[in-house]
């Protein structure tokens, strides 16, 4: 019955259900006519009365057809789903004959999706997903450029941003901010967090983000006199005040001080970067247009062109740099850039780190494609004679068809769940190691559209390629095929010089991804062994800045600091205390023209080094190198020409081969004379980048600044001296805030970019080696397989087995051989690629390289000997009777 | 209702129908014939009526109907009761007995006469006596 009702579904007609009916009826009728006949009626009253008894003939007719049509549309949509599952249950047991085939495509199909679905998830929050601002698109962040240092994000005075403020017409606000780690001391549980000051214009101007409970600043809050508010980041109210809203109103203690919560932000409302717990109102009123530690973002009016709009803060610029050519004259120009661009410190390299992974993921997802493509081919391949049989048994064409189909379908269904678990693992455990700090909106999910686009690319390749053999029965007359045994040897040329063209990428495309794989693993671990220059692991850095208020003159700034050194270095545990600025490693960079007397280069046109400015005792605290002479000391300023101590870069340069102490170096662009009294290593200062930096270092008293860093050297943890160096300035100004930070958060920063994508790319190198060595070993094994019937020929006419195997391994060595060269050219290709990425530069590593050849070559080896030595431990003529 | 109509009730058709295919598959034509037989004649149908039910229930799943040979040969449509069939029969029926057994105390004994009126006190709803055919 069920054939039956099957042949219907396909094109029965209207027309053959009326036909249907007819048949019905007129049997009714013949045989009620018969039956009446017998009775002893004459025929034709017999015929009358039959009709007579069936009622209106014509409506009966009508209603049946309708009533059988409507029966059969419903049938159609039955028999089709019962189809479906017959057809997947029946799919789900020929897979289950090959397991091999189906778990590697299930696995290659779990790891594409997983991979690639996973890392578009993880950068969504970084790149794609929308700042959680209204019309954010004209939300800027503005930088002095220091071009020399290759420096973008130089910060502004208050009195500087008031100018921009006053003169660019195209910004509906301009904020500003800056941050800074305080203590929350209230309650039993003291904390130590980051604090953002900002303008209080910042959230309900510029950002435009309503907070979520009570109220942001208003510019009162910043007023004389205002009493000390604080609105909390949704996270700090979650975690310490258990998300509870009566906070608002109540007060809580910072620094010591107590403040009154005003408001808490909504949880997307990230500013300036993840880490931040809770924000201050700025209240400083400071006209000292040099103290430029504070960073300003705006808001562009509505219908202004972004670029329109940094174009003009950068005309207001140039006009500043002409009012004050010492202070803003002193920048090379303004740099202006979208918000979450500008906020995402290391913004750049997470673009580049996102290309790595998209190369990566790429490689990976076309590794899994050929995996997919090549062991579906080759099975497919070998059943083109059981399909021949089968249909020469009568299947149909369609049923065959369907079968193909449902087999890849099911197999995309069960790899595409897998791939999908595995994403989400996958992207919650990425989600996890990514450091809070950097800029991004909410965290990492799965995201559905990349799922989903994972999902359609490699689960297509089953889907096409079981399709093919399908298409390729429809076309021949399979029957013939089959008596001709052509496909027996899987003779087909196109198939087999596709398989070899996919070993060949295969194998390729998995050189390159293990080779560009090593390069980035070498790269981190040469970041983390590289020479700083000094040693950051015991150092302690405070950073603060004296007021002007409390310091009015430059005198008084330093009188404090060296009364803060003298404290600091007396604390117990400190070993040594200097203090610096700017900071190293700290992405503050200053620079200075250099020269010798008499060497005929216009100042203005001599080398820039880096300078800083640093007191006694500094050297000692940073462990900085001491190659000649001696480092500064307080009256290092005494006498006509101030002491200086340069980098052995920069004596290298000035004097090679000559010794440097005691000469003149000039600095700046007004030639400024210095005398040499020691030299130093050279340390990394502008990026840990494997090339330390030159630099020179002049005596702290002829720095004006009022923001400056204390170096405390620890006999062991830094972070042990916390309590005595904040003691220490304590004992000096007890009204100070003074931020502690270990010095090596400032490295792991620098070398972040080296060692963060070194681990992901090193798991895909390693999905990508091990799913290019299944990929390899399948198509290989499956062509030395279909290879036995030539095998058992040349052995029954004499060959040796050995050779005949021999020849099987070595062509399977010549192919992944190619793969192998291959690889070699597309892994100099990546390596060039990646090259801004690579700690010290392109390089190739040929270990590695080896490496990968070698697993390559072995599993083509190795794909090759089993299925040989298989074959010719079979006697000849029973391999002949195979097949 | 006059007292000579001797049209089928409403409802009852299909019951009928699913009782005589209980007994064995059947083509159109022999439900038919069952129907006059069994009733005596009395119950009087248009056999267009006969065909639209069958339909009917085949459409509710309660018959199914395949294409056989019938006596004399000729192809013809035959109905088999279904499962569900089946299980709507059994509760058509205790409904019919519940429903003529209802109707017959409302009339009371003085209009009572012997018969099939007094079948459903046994309980088992299939087994209404029939004529001989």
């Amino acid at each position: 019955m069920s054939i039956r009702r099957a042949f219907r579904l396909f094109g029965r007609s209207h027309r053959s259900i009326e036909a249907e009916v007819d048949e019905e009826l007129r049997f009714h009728l013949d045989g009620r006519a018969a039956e009446l006949k017998a009775g002893g009626l004459d025929p034709s009253d017999a015929r009358e009365r039959a009709l007579a008894e069936m009622g209106d003939l014509h409506h009966v007719r009508h209603s049946l057809v309708s009533l059988t049509e409507r029966r059969r549309r419903r049938e159609g949509w039955t028999m089709k789903l019962e189809g479906l599952v017959q057809d997947l249950s029946y799919a789900a047991r020929t897979l289950r004959r090959s397991p091999g085939y189906a778990l590697t495509v299930i696995l290659t199909l779990t790891v594409g999706i997983g991979a690639t679905a996973s890392v578009f998830s993880v950068m969504n929050p970084f790149f794609f997903r929308p700042l959680p601002f209204p019309d954010a698109g004209q939300l800027i962040q503005l930088g002095h450029v220091n071009r020399e240092a290759g420096f973008e994000w130089a910060r502004f005075s208050l009195a500087q941003i008031e100018d921009y403020r006053d003169r660019v017409g195209s910004a509906a606000a301009i904020g500003h901010y800056y941050y800074g780690s305080y203590n929350l001391t209230d309650g039993d549980r003291p904390e130590r967090a980051t604090g953002g000051v900002v303008s209080t214009n910042t959230f309900s101007e510029v950002l435009r983000a309503t907070p979520l409970l009570g109220r942001s600043f208003q510019p009162e809050d910043a007023g004389p006199g205002a009493a000390d508010v604080v609105v909390l980041d949704h996270r700090l109210w979650s975690a310490r005040y258990a998300a509870d809203p009566s906070i608002v109103g109540s007060s809580i203690r910072i620094d010591g001080r107590a403040h009154e919560v005003i408001g808490v932000m909504r949880e997307e409302a990230v500013f300036p970067f993840g880490g931040v717990r809770f924000w201050l109102p700025d209240r400083r009123a400071t006209t000292d247009r040099g103290n430029q530690g504070t960073l300003m973002i705006a808001r562009l009016a509505p219908g202004v062109d972004r670029a329109e709009g940094i174009a003009e803060f950068q005309s207001v610029h140039a006009s500043l740099a002409v009012a004050w050519p010492d202070v803003d004259g002193r920048w090379d120009g303004l740099h202006g850039a979208p918000l979450r661009e500008a906020l995402n410190f290391i913004w750049d390299l997470l673009r580049l780190s996102f290309t790595a992974f998209l190369g990566a993921v790429l490689g990976v997802l076309v590794i899994a494609c050929v995996n997919v493509t090549g062991i579906t081919l080759a099975r497919t391949q070998s059943r083109i004679r059981e399909l021949g049989v089968r249909s020469s048994l009568g299947a149909g064409r369609g049923r065959l068809v369907r079968q193909l189909v449902s087999e890849s379908v099911l197999l995309a269904i069960v790899g595409g769940a897998l791939g999908t678990l595995a994403a989400a693992v996958l992207t919650a455990g990425l989600g996890d190691i990514l450091p809070p700090d950097i800029y991004r909106v909410g965290d990492p999910t799965l995201d559905v559209r990349v799922l989903l686009f994972a999902l359609a690319v490699t689960a297509s390749a089953p889907l096409l390629f079981g399709l093919w053999p399908a298409l390729a029965v429809s076309r021949r007359d399979l029957a013939s095929l089959v008596r001709e045994g052509t496909v027996r040897g899987g003779q087909s040329r196109g198939s087999r010089r596709l398989r070899r063209a996919l070993v060949i990428g295969e194998v390729g495309v998995g050189v390159a991804l293990v080779a560009v794989t090593g390069l980035f693993l070498q790269s981190a671990r040469a970041a983390g062994d590289a020479d700083l220059g000094f040693e950051p692991d015991r150092m302690l850095i405070a950073t603060a800045t004296t007021p002007a208020f409390d310091y009015p003159e430059t005198e008084e700034v330093g009188a404090f600091w060296e009364s803060a050194r003298e404290a600091v270095a007396a604390a117990p545990g400190v070993e040594a205390a200097g203090f610096v600025y700017p900071l190293l490693l700290n992405n503050e960079l200053f620079s200075a023209r250099m020269g010798v007397p008499g060497d005929g280069v216009d100042p203005t046109e001599r080398p820039p080094v880096f300078r800083l400015w640093a007191s006694e005792g500094y050297f000692e605290a940073a462990g900085i190198r001491r190659i000649a002479g001696r480092t500064l000391v307080a009256s290092d300023t005494a006498g006509d020409v101030s002491a200086v101590v340069v980098s052995s870069g920069v004596a290298e340069r000035l004097w090679p081969g000559a010794d440097p102490l005691g000469r003149t170096i000039e600095l700046g662009e007004g030639a400024t004379p210095y005398r040499v009294v020691g030299v130093v290593a050279d340390q990394a200062h502008d990026g840990i980048d494997g090339t330390p930096d030159a630099m020179v270092y002049l005596p702290m008293s002829e720095f004006t600044s009022r923001r400056r860093f204390m170096v405390a050297r620890a006999a062991g943890d830094p972070l042990a001296l916390s309590g005595p160096v904040r003691e220490a300035f304590g004992s000096v100004d007890p009204g100070l805030p003074v931020d502690l930070q270990a010095m090596n958060d400032l490295v792991f920063q620098a070398t972040f970019q080296w060692s963060a994508g070194s681990g992901v790319l090193a798991l895909f190198g390693l999905i990508a080696l091990l799913l290019a060595s299944i990929g390899v070993y399948g198509i290989v094994a499956h062509t030395v397989e279909e290879r036995r019937h030539e095998m058992a020929v040349r052995m029954s006419l004499g060959a040796d087995a050995s050779r005949v195997g021999g020849k099987v391994v070595r062509d399977s060595m010549a192919l992944t051989g190619w793969g192998v060269a291959l690889g070699l050219v597309l892994a100099f290709a990546a390596a060039r690629a990646a090259e801004a990425m690579l700690y010290g530069g392109a390089g190739t590593d040929p270990l590695v390289l080896m490496v990968a050849a070698t697993v390559f070559v072995g599993v083509g080896v190795v794909a090759a000997i089993i299925p040989a030595r298989r074959a010719s431990r079979i006697e000849p003529v029973a391999l002949l009777r195979v097949d | 209702m006059a007292a000579t109509d001797r049209s089928i009730l409403p409802g009852t058709l299909e019951l009928l129908v699913l009782r005589v295919l209980r007994d064995e598959p059947s083509h159109g034509l022999g439900v038919a014939r069952a129907l006059r037989g069994r009733s005596g004649g009395v119950i009087d149908l248009k056999d267009g009526a006969l065909y639209q039910a069958l339909h009917r229930l085949e459409n509710d799943g309660l018959v199914s109907s395949d294409w056989g040979h019938a006596d004399s040969g000729k192809r013809a449509k035959f109905y088999t009761l279904a499962e569900r069939g089946r299980t709507r029969l059994d509760a058509e029926v205790r409904s019919w007995h519940r429903y003529a057994e209802a109707v017959a105390r409302v009339l009371g004994p003085e209009f009572a006469r012997p018969g099939p009126s007094q079948a459903g006190r046994h309980g088992s709803g299939d087994t209404a006596p029939e004529p001989a055919s």
